[in-house]
């Protein structure tokens, strides 16, 4: 019958501790949230954009995307996003088609039209496209095939699907680049200052340490007291720096944030909730010792 | 019954060695009320710890019913402090977070779940205390005699054996200082024994014995 004893639960302490200096205790948490959220979002961003271009990539299969003059940017969108803006069907497929294989264009496995007179991914195209894909042989040089293909086809416009992805992943680059140096300045802060939160809560509380010394608390008592007070405000900021996250990027990058996968979400929610009060707890060990550690005397010595 | 032998503490500040206690030799046997007196720097609290097991003397052995307690874990020795010995510290050192009957009920935080007496025994000491109906106040309602009652109640809380008392008194009014003293010879005509530090020469005439601090020796009283 625990109800009836008048146990004091430590549940009961760390809810006692982490109100006794609020604004500390807030302080702990929000590093948390920014460390989190900051992580989360990075993770969330670099998945979404890796699996958008790989998606698009793998869908069209095309190493070439003709279009007739001026529909360049919107096969480049349908490359790097997977959905064009909507572009009229004015290739006449086959025609094209008999063009490049009449002039020899060196290794062409398979051409295939797209329409995007509605936008999006497009539909397949028989007779009118705008957007021609050319399957290429692996050991196809796309630079050869383009320069053929544009003598050959002179109102055509040639976009080479490699290069284009690896462009887009280029200005993509230093984006996330900052993000995840973000991330690692968040954790690192998150290491520092929880650490010094921490001491600073050790420090305040020499008196009550020590006097639960005293009063038959063991060292490894106070360890887990200390170390479960600021686990608990790094889960509770964490979870909410996922959230947030979350949040931000919905609302910042919600296209970017479609492609990534249903589990991924929950899995970098996750890992990164528990690489920050990782840290977190890392960093209230020194403390932590320190408070287990405590001279009980110090409950003699000072008063309040 | 509690036993010192050859206890020495020295502590080092500033690459000064101050001797807090000589060697001592002595026994305080159950059901004693010993009064330790002496002036400040005498070595009282640092004494009155080495007996409780809360610092480790360089040298010698501290036994409380024959067991050495320094032979023990730190876990062990935290649970037999918890089981058996009071301590009552000149500041209260109350968890502003707690309620009082909640910060009274501390150190059964530290306790097998088991073992805990019922919320209804901080109550009655809260009572014993003069201080029946506060139990939901919070610290900060209290004044300071008040506050250093609770402690008192947080202490026995327990039903320990042994209680320590450091200057219990210091900073308060005379009428709580009879009070509290009534409370103590009261409990140790009930059998606890009790080591009381007071730097007060007065209060020395309660106990059934009086030990004099000086210079870290310790005298007898005639
Ligand atoms: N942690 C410590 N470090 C250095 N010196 C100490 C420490 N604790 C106590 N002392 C010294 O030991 C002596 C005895 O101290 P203490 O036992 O607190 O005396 P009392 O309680 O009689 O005032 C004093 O000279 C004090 O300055
Ligand atoms: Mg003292």
């Amino acid at each position: 019958m625990p109800r009836e004893r008048g146990r004091l639960t430590m549940a009961t302490l760390l809810r006692a501790g982490i109100r006794r200096s609020r604004w500390r205790s807030a302080a702990g948490a929000l590093v948390s949230l920014i460390a989190a959220g900051t992580l989360f979002s990075a993770l969330m961003l670099f998945s979404g954009m890796q699996t958008a271009l790989d998606a698009s990539l793998s869908k069209l299969r095309a190493e070439l995307l003709l279009t007739q003059r001026g529909g360049a940017a919107a096969a480049a969108q349908l490359l790097t996003t997977g959905s064009a803006p909507p572009l009229e069907p004015t290739i006449p497929v086959a025609d094209w088609e008999r063009r490049m294989r009449e002039g020899g264009v060196v290794g062409v496995v398979a051409v295939e039209g797209l329409d995007l007179s509605e936008g999006g991914a497009g539909a397949p195209a028989a007779e009118r496209a705008s957007v021609l894909l050319v399957h290429l042989e692996q050991w196809a040089t796309p630079a050869f095939a383009v320069a053929e293909i544009e003598l050959l086809i002179p109102e055509a416009e040639v976009v080479v699907a490699e290069q284009t992805v690896r462009q887009v992943a280029r200005q993509l680059e230093p984006i996330l680049r900052y993000l995840f140096i973000g991330a690692g300045v968040a954790m690192l802060a998150t290491v520092l200052l929880t650490g010094l939160i921490t001491s600073v809560r050790v420090a305040e509380r020499r008196t009550v340490l020590g006097m639960m010394r005293a009063m038959g608390a063991s060292q490894s008592f106070l360890l887990r007291l200390t170390l479960a007070e600021s686990g608990l405000l790094s889960i509770g900021g964490a979870l909410l720096g996922v959230v947030a996250g979350l949040f931000l990027m919905l609302l910042l990058a919600g296209d970017t944030l479609t492609h990534v996968p249903q589990g991924e979400w929950l899995r970098y929610g996750v890992g990164s909730l528990v690489a920050t009060v990782a840290m977190a707890l890392l960093a209230t060990l020194g403390p932590a010792i320190r408070a287990a550690r405590m001279d009980p005397l110090e409950a003699a010595r000072r008063g309040r | 019954m509690i036993q010192l032998e050859g206890v020495a503490k020295r502590y080092q500040a500033g690459g000064q060695v101050v001797e807090a206690l000589a060697e001592y030799t002595g026994t305080v046997e159950d059901g004693e009320f010993v009064v330790v007196t002496g002036r400040s720097g005498a070595g009282k609290s640092t004494f009155l710890s080495l007996i409780g097991g809360l610092i480790r003397p360089d040298s010698g052995r501290v036994l409380i019913d024959g067991q050495d307690i320094w032979q023990l874990s730190d876990a062990e020795r935290s649970l037999m402090r918890c089981r058996t010995t009071g301590f009552v510290f000149q500041f209260a050192s109350l968890i502003p977070t707690l309620t009082v009957a909640e910060n009274v009920m501390l150190p059964t935080a530290f306790l097998p779940a088991g073992e805990a007496p019922p919320k209804q025994r901080a109550l009655e000491l809260l009572e014993q205390v003069g201080l029946a109906g506060y139990g939901d106040r919070m610290p900060w309602q209290l004044s300071g005699g008040q506050q250093k009652r609770v402690a008192v109640a947080r202490a026995l809380l327990n039903r320990p054996r042994i209680l320590l008392a450091d200057e219990p008194t210091a900073d308060l009014d005379e009428q709580t200082e009879q009070e509290l003293m009534a409370l103590f010879q009261s409990l140790n005509r009930d059998g606890m024994t009790i080591v009381m530090v007071t730097h007060s020469a007065e209060l020395a005439s309660l106990g059934s014995r009086h030990l004099i601090l000086s210079g870290g020796r310790v005298q007898s009283a005639p």
